[in-house]
């Protein structure tokens, strides 16, 4: 395994040579079993620090002192060593140490009398845009991720990420960047709800969708200038309008945690009313408890409904749709993660388990968060001489409650059964666009609307706001057989008021931002193989509400997160450019990118913690740096012969605070994936067999900043074996599919740095997972 | 035709009209909110002159929200004396003022009150109270002072649902607060 370990350290680093001008290695050496341990006290009194950070600068690996004040670094290398520490309410101090073995020093820290009202200045970075690079997630591909997360399902996309909570909360990142400033578009609508959140994961049913695609980078003007790091667009399929009843059902079990899934799909088209198209859908999702190698994650199970229907007119020079979605979830938070105050959230950590585990169940008990999410939507297009007019309405309410772990003590209270927050947003959409020709030029106009209301009950994390924003749009295309252009610009303007109540005074502030954006890219095709592209985007975001005032404890990692109200729109200057190949037995799709981002809006470590009722918190405010987020995607196969695919796929990420000069936090460590695949010819019947391997490589994150604040450091770097098997069987005219593939083959316990929870839980284990297709379609 | 495409933008037009009517604010209700430890109050009465009560309170208003408390104070006691000490927990956020202290007591069995004196020497606390197992609960407590010195009492509540054992360990932290003690 060591030797395996090794192996693929060097290839991942050869590769990386390979592909990448700019490359630091971090690397092996010689004797580095050294201890470095010690004590830390307080100055005058002598009392020994418990919760003090120790950081060793040039390892950029941090520990927390025991309740004797004691910590430990194992595993060091001889030579000397930087070291910073500090306490709640203390100033950091700095060492150096010399290592050539065992050693052990003892520190000292001098308290305040009172709280320095200073901040550290450096820290933390994230985000840049890159441009119009765009990714597809469709048929065999999407098949083969059925079942998983949503945000899962596109981690095999270069240059995606995940941000997880447990394995079941998910959420996408690209290119470093999550939340805000990613635009969901489903199935036309622009996906609203507390999308701030990190453990919010998307409402999206992923077996509606026929086609994913992303796009990284600012460039997609039409979604709003928000999506800094890129859009996320998934779509159903067209509705069919050959006469016929159609159905599809799709079934995935997974080993693991007991995972079902059953989505089925019926639409049809009738030969005597044929511009009339109808569609119904449904989906069921239950799993249970996480397995990991070592025992089950207790409370972590999960429960989906979904159903949509759609119906459409469609006649030539006109055409109409309305469809209408729910969506209701239920996911068990992992119990052990719920933690009252800085000790228990230390305790659970020091844990080698989870300090509550259980049997399997599908039951789901305290502490969950059950969302509903409602659409509505009708568009409609109009195509006249002077091109086609589209109109879009829609309508989406989200219902999102978190229940605490713990009942109410009053029993009346408890009656109730009340969440322990519960959150409330509407927003209603409008757009029309016009989509014309004149000459070489392809133009899409287009004002779209858009007015949100928010809410709250029984506690305040995000205040209760309206939110209304206005803009206007136009993406010029101009293309002849080698090259294609395409300039955009848009223009938003946002008004929104807060409504805030302070020790009973009530307070209506009101921020008003205008917002630009623009993009412009190229595609060349230099000759029948290679294709070259430029993409640059120039975006504004103005500050979220969260980002504004949020107020309130993470139960999970007993912090403490405080808005700003003074923040400024982040503006973001994003640049990347592509080689695509594709030649007899090569393709290949390497890019580079970079997002400059000026008044970047993220979470500082603040030195003063909160005091509450149940002790002190580490705080975290929200504040703004510079930063450059630089990358690469890149995805390479070869055919050696015809029915071998060879694949090596990395998503390079450098994350770096233009101010501090430093790392920024936070992001995903680069990233490999290797596979094989052998195709079978058809036989018969039996067409597209395959049989495949994949190997998943994650680095351990190293580009952390000098003063880092985390309670564990960065999890080591790791690698997963995956098998996949699958095939498609023609019966009478009905092409069936069946998928069948191992994760985690290999059963290994690990740990991921984007993994919320990786404080308290390893990974999921071994997963054998089914997945079956069966298409029916009926001609009348 | 013509008529047709009238009546559509007609229409559209139409419910965009709606989509805009439909906007309003919504306001939150504050005093909705769940339930909440705003304050937790000693109070010490001298075994050896009940009319000598102390009280001693930290009171966070806005529970975990961004302000500091508006009140924390130090215990004071004298040398070598006996209290017999009471705890109470307040939610001052709602009006009226709610106590919390009768619902532990109905939940003794989930409930655990932990002093710890820092410097151990500096006070003796005995928990005299019990729930329905014989296990400590700490509502009431005997606090013994030696000699003159100064350091803290960490006071912690813990929400041991099913779990209780009688230590610290198991559970969630309801509330710890690390009151200064002098005694004089």
């Amino acid at each position: 395994m060591i030797i395996l370990d090794t192996i693929l350290n060097s290839i991942s680093a050869r590769f990386f040579l390979l592909c990448l001008i700019f490359l630091f290695q971090q690397q092996i050496s010689a004797q580095c079993d050294f201890k470095l341990s010690g004590t830390i006290k307080e100055e005058h009194t002598d009392e020994s620090l418990e919760y003090a950070t120790v950081y060793l600068v040039s390892k950029k690996i941090s520990v927390v002192t025991d309740s004797s004040g004691a910590f430990l670094f194992d595993n060091l290398c001889a030579g000397v060593y930087e070291i910073q520490y500090t306490h709640p309410g203390c100033k950091t101090e700095k060492t150096s140490v010399t290592v050539n073995a065992d050693t052990e020093i003892n520190l000292e820290l001098h308290h305040h009398e009172i709280d320095l009202n200073e901040v550290i200045v450096s820290q933390h970075k994230r985000e840049s845009t890159p441009t119009q690079q765009v990714e597809t997630l469709k048929e065999q591909a999407l098949f083969e991720s059925r079942g998983l997360p949503f945000a899962e399902a596109l981690r095999t996309l270069t240059g995606v990420n995940s941000l997880r909570t447990g394995s079941t909360i998910s959420k996408p990142i690209i290119h470093g960047m999550t939340g805000n400033r990613i635009v969901i578009v489903n199935n036309g609508i622009k996906l609203e709800g507390q999308q701030w959140g990190q453990d919010h994961a998307p409402e999206i049913d992923a077996y509606l969708a026929k086609k994913i695609t992303v796009i990284k980078g600012a460039s997609a003007i039409r979604y709003g200038g928000e999506a800094i790091a890129g859009v996320i667009l998934t779509d159903p399929e067209p509705l069919p309008y050959k006469p016929g009843l159609g159905a599809e059902l799709n079934y995935v079990f997974g080993s693991m945690n007991g995972q079902n899934d059953i989505s089925l799909l019926l639409q049809g088209n009738h030969v005597k009313l044929k511009p009339f198209s109808w569609r119904v859908q449904g989906t069921y999702r239950a799993s249970g408890n996480v397995r990991t190698p070592d025992y089950y994650q207790k409370n972590t199970g999960l429960r989906e409904y979904n159903f949509s229907g759609t119906i459409g007119w469609k006649k030539e020079k006109y055409g109409i749709e309305i469809f209408g979605s729910y969506f209701r979830t239920k996911i068990g938070i992992l119990s052990s993660s719920h933690t009252g105050s800085l000790g228990d959230l230390k305790a659970a950590i020091n844990s080698p388990f989870p300090r509550e585990t259980a049997d399997f169940t599908y039951d789901i008990g305290r502490p969950y968060q059950q969302v509903q999410h409602m659409v509505s939507k009708a568009n409609a297009y109009l195509n006249t001489k002077k091109g086609s007019i589209l109109f879009q309405a829609s309508y989406q309410l989200n219902t999102r409650e978190e229940f605490d772990k713990h009942i109410p003590r009053n029993d009346s209270l408890a009656n109730l059964n009340r969440p322990a927050l519960w959150l409330w947003i509407q927003t209603f959409n409008g757009e029309v666009l016009w989509d014309y020709k004149i000459k070489k030029w392809q133009s899409l106009v287009g004002a779209q609307f858009f007015s949100q209301t928010n809410t709250y009950k029984y506690s305040f994390l995000i205040p209760a706001y309206w939110n209304l924003n206005g803009g206007v749009f136009a993406i010029e295309r101009w293309s002849n057989q080698k090259l294609e252009i395409e300039l955009g610009a848009r223009l938003d303007y946002r008004w929104m008021q807060a409504i805030l109540f302070e020790r009973g005074q009530k307070r209506e502030p009101v921020y008003q931002y205008i917002v630009p954006t623009f993009s412009a890219g190229i595609d060349y095709h230099i000759n029948e193989q290679m294709k070259w592209n430029f993409h640059s985007g120039l975006a504004w975001r103005a500050p979220t509400m969260n980002e504004l005032f949020i107020g309130g404890l993470h139960h999970s990692t007993a912090t403490v997160e405080i808005g700003n109200e003074k923040l400024k729109s982040e503006q973001s200057l994003n640049i990347s450019t592509g080689l695509n190949l594709d030649y007899k037995w090569i393709e290949a799709d390497v890019s580079v990118y970079t997002h400059l981002i000026k008044n970047y809006i993220y979470l500082l470590p603040d030195t003063t913690p909160m005091l509450t009722i149940r002790g002190y918190f580490p705080v975290f405010r929200y504040t703004q740096t510079d930063v450059a987020l630089n990358g690469s995607d890149i995805s390479v196969a070869f055919f050696p012969i015809r029915n071998i695919r060879l694949e090596a796929k990395a998503s390079l990420l450098w994350g770096i605070d233009l101010k501090a000069k430093d790392w920024l936090a936070q992001l995903p460590s680069h990233r490999f994936n290797y596979s094989v695949r052998y195709n079978f010819n058809p036989i018969n019947k039996i067409d597209g067999l395959f049989l495949g391997m994949n190997l998943v490589h994650v680095l351990r994150q190293t580009q952390l900043p000098d003063n880092n604040i985390d309670f564990v450091a960065a999890p080591g770097s790791y690698w997963l074996l995956n098998f996949d098997a699958g095939t498609s069987v023609n019966i009478k005219y009905q092409k069936f599919s069946i998928g069948f593939s191992i994760q985690n083959m290999l059963n290994k316990s690990y740990r991921d740095y984007m993994n919320r929870f990786r404080y308290f839980t390893d990974e999921s284990g071994i997963n054998v997972m089914l997945r079956l297709k069966v298409p029916l379609f009926f001609h009348k | 035709m013509k008529t047709r495409q009238k009546l559509f933008t007609s229409m559209m037009a139409m419910a965009f009209g709606a989509t805009l009517l439909q906007s309003c604010k919504k306001e939150p209700d504050p005093n909705e909110e769940g339930e909440l430890i705003t304050s937790v109050r000693i109070q010490l009465v001298d075994s050896a002159n009940s009319t000598n009560t102390l009280t001693f309170s930290f009171r966070d208003l806005d529970g975990d929200n961004a302000n500091a408390p508006v009140q924390f104070d130090s215990i004071e006691l004298e040398a070598n004396h006996t209290y017999y000490a009471s705890m109470e927990l307040l939610d001052e956020s709602k009006n009226p003022v709610e106590s919390i202290t009768e619902e532990i007591i109905e939940e003794a069995d989930d409930h655990l009150f932990v002093y710890k004196p820092n410097p151990s020497s500096l006070v003796s606390i005995q928990i005299t109270d019990k729930d329905s197992k014989n296990l400590p609960l700490g509502v009431l407590s005997t606090w013994r002072t030696n000699s003159v010195g100064r350091g803290a009492v960490t006071v912690v509540l813990k929400h041991q649902p099913g779990v209780k054992n009688g230590t610290e360990a198991p559970g969630d932290t309801d509330v710890e607060v690390e009151f200064t003690t002098i005694v004089r």
